[in-house]
């Protein structure tokens, strides 16, 4: 018989960490080894989490790691699973179902290409499961540097990574937050206020980019207006999702599914939707 | 296996056959007789239950393959820690008298939900996978359909190729030749079926066939509703003639209560949910949804992608006749059932769409 698509993996938390008041970095490891052996997760693909009782929601995942049967996610605390995620402790069970989507790997081969990454806010996390696919085949990349903005500096997530990122000098890091605070020396304004700060060799360039629907719909304005060519702006994009296997119709864009087809898109198949994107 | 092997049963044979089916504990589901005349498809838990003349119910074959609550699984919290167990085997189901529209709406399902799933799901195999629920209750179905000897009033199966009979996609077509049914095998299922009940199906009587082809012949003259332009309509989506104030037009018609969606034998999404059982377990169930409500696409934030009427209306109508999906699946999300026209109290189903669609390319050629 076939396996269950719905059935998730038992698994348990193995750590958490606290991003910021309301979002928080689980460690997960699948329970079985058989089915944990199964799981091998590429940049940039979810799962569908279960908090049994509350049901089931999708998380990027934000790391690459090499042993299978281990994942990371970071979830705020603002609905119905995420609330009941944010009571669990470290060894308590919940499911898991996947690798689920494709991977920015699927999109444009941006091995011996600058790379340039750009979040928002919560939208950072999934894009470090690639930061760190580039961290670990360096040498396969060109220039690299990321920009991450925040609304304000207390939402900016990872600032252990930060703080190590911001010190490597194979790397580039620019911060902004849309409204400054006590201690905030850096920019202040949208992410895009970054860009006349950088020096692109745009035709030799691929951008990865996630964060919130309006960020990524001027990001995308602002990329084509310098002239990057539409196979080299690879997006995440995201809906409302229940299954996370191309069953429930939820997360259709036009007939493009989120979860099976996306969540990771280009340009050149974001502009031929029939609804728009953002 | 030879092609076609036709028996003939007679109907007062059918009350004997059903009842075995019964007793033995097989689930058997066909139309039933509901209030004031309104039928629906339905388990049967007695012979008796059969309705007895009717062209469709209000609900087809969707309330057996694809249940409007359907559980998933079971957890129980356990001294060891979580435990899932799998809903178990199930009994065959003979579906008794199914139409033709309905049977069409099966072999779509079975296109997205099961046997050869093309756009599936792949993260345990590597493979893409059926959907375990709807693949059990297909694989333990046997679908007896009956072709139709008169249109109902709202039907267009003509139009969608999915009817008034079928040439194939069936385990037993039936045909009404009066005193008896003309059987049709179309599937080893079938044929094994017919052997089970040796004595109640006889081999076809001369002529017969012809008879059945003359049924099929007179029966695609009796429609009522002219809806041959699914061609067209699709074109003028695909072209975007179809421009924000024809939605909205349809919008304006529309009181949003999902009843298409719900009748729809090919509408299939569906929402999860967690269902407690007790103190330390549950169930994780399905439950039919609606693409018209605006709760479906709306995310936490409040920000909602489809946040009217009109895009929630084109959304349907894009998902049912155009080439995008036409292009991912077999045939196109209409099998000319009509169940929308007879529900939809603001009269925007369907067949009104699609003549609104052809009519508006020709009006407003502006882009």
């Amino acid at each position: 018989m076939n396996p269950n698509i719905y059935l998730p993996y038992v698994s348990e938390i193995t750590d958490i960490k606290q991003e910021t008041p309301d979002t928080r970095t689980y460690d997960v490891r699948i329970k079985k080894k058989d089915e944990a052996k199964l799981f091998v997760s590429r940049p940039g693909q979810f799962v569908e989490c279960s908090v049994f009782g509350a049901g089931e929601a999708p998380f990027g995942l934000t790391t690459s790691p090499q042993e299978p049967g281990v994942m990371t996610f970071t979830v705020r605390a603002c609905g119905r699973v995420t609330d009941a995620l944010a009571l669990l402790k470290a060894g308590d069970q919940i499911g898991i179902k996947g690798p689920l989507g494709n991977s920015f790997l699927d999109k444009i081969d941006s091995r011996g290409k600058d790379i340039l990454v750009i979040g928002g806010g919560i939208g950072l996390p999934p894009l470090r499961s690639m930061i760190d696919h580039i961290f670990q085949h360096r040498k396969d990349y060109g220039e690299f540097t990321i920009l991450y903005g925040a609304r304000t500096p207390d939402l900016l997530v990872y600032k252990y990574e930060l703080e190590k990122w911001s010190q490597r000098d194979d790397l580039k890091l620019l911060q902004t937050v849309d409204v400054g605070g006590p201690g905030w020396n850096g920019n202040v304004g949208v992410v895009t206020t970054l860009f006349p700060k950088l020096k692109l060799d745009i035709p030799n360039t691929v951008v990865y980019t996630c964060g919130p629907p309006i960020m990524i719909k001027f990001v995308i304005i602002e990329l084509l207006k310098l002239g990057f060519p539409e196979k080299q702006i690879v997006s995440t994009l995201e809906r409302y999702m229940k299954c996370g296997v191309g069953k429930c119709g939820h997360c259709c864009i036009g007939h493009k599914y989120v979860c099976t087809e996306g969540p990771v898109f280009d340009y050149t198949e974001i502009k031929g939707l029939a609804e728009e994107a953002f | 296996m030879p092609q076609n092997k036709n028996y003939s049963l007679a109907k007062s044979k059918v009350p004997e056959l059903l009842s075995r089916l019964i007793k033995k504990g097989d689930e058997v589901w066909g139309p039933l007789a509901g209030e004031n005349g309104d039928n629906f498809l339905g388990r049967l838990s007695s012979e008796k239950d059969l309705a007895g003349e009717y062209v469709n119910g209000y609900l087809g074959a969707k309330r057996y393959v694809f249940p409007q609550n359907e559980e998933m699984f079971r957890y129980r919290n356990a001294k060891g820690g979580i435990e899932l167990n799998q809903p178990g085997e199930m009994p065959r189901a003979v579906i008794w008298g199914l139409r033709s529209c309905d049977m069409s709406a099966v072999n779509y399902f079975d296109s997205f939900f099961g046997r050869g799933a093309k756009s599936g799901p792949d993260w345990k195999s590597g493979e893409p996978l059926p959907d375990p629920l709807y693949e059990a209750r297909r694989n333990r179905a046997v679908f007896i359909t009956i072709g139709c000897n008169v249109a109902g009033p709202k039907c267009f199966c003509v139009c969608t190729d999915s009817g008034p009979f079928l040439s194939q996609g069936y385990d037993i077509q039936l045909a009404d030749l009066g005193d008896r049914y003309f059987a049709e095998v179309g599937s080893p299922r079938g044929e094994e079926f017919v052997n089970e009940f040796k004595d109640l199906f006889s081999p076809a009587g001369n002529g017969d066939q012809l008879a059945r082809r003359a049924l099929e012949n007179q029966a695609e003259k009796t429609f009522q509703q002219p809806v041959s332009f699914f061609a067209k309509a699709m074109r003028r989506m695909d072209q975007g003639h179809l421009k924000p104030e024809f939605w909205q037009k349809v919008a304006d018609y529309c009181i949003g209560c999902g009843g298409c969606i719900y009748v729809c034998p090919m509408c299939s999404c569906f929402d999860v949910d967690d269902k407690a059982l007790g103190e330390s377990e549950g169930m994780r169930y399905r439950s039919w949804d609606t693409c018209d409500f605006a709760g479906f696409t709306r995310e936490v934030s409040g920000h909602n992608p489809r946040a009217t009427r009109a895009d929630r209306r084109k959304r349907w109508f894009y998902h049912k006749v155009s080439m995008d999906y036409l292009e991912k699946n077999p045939v196109i999300g209409c099998v000319g059932c009509g169940r929308c026209v007879i529900a939809c109290p603001g009269e925007v189903d369907m067949p009104t769409v699609i003549r609104w669609m052809r009519k508006t390319g020709d009006q407003s050629p502006k882009s």
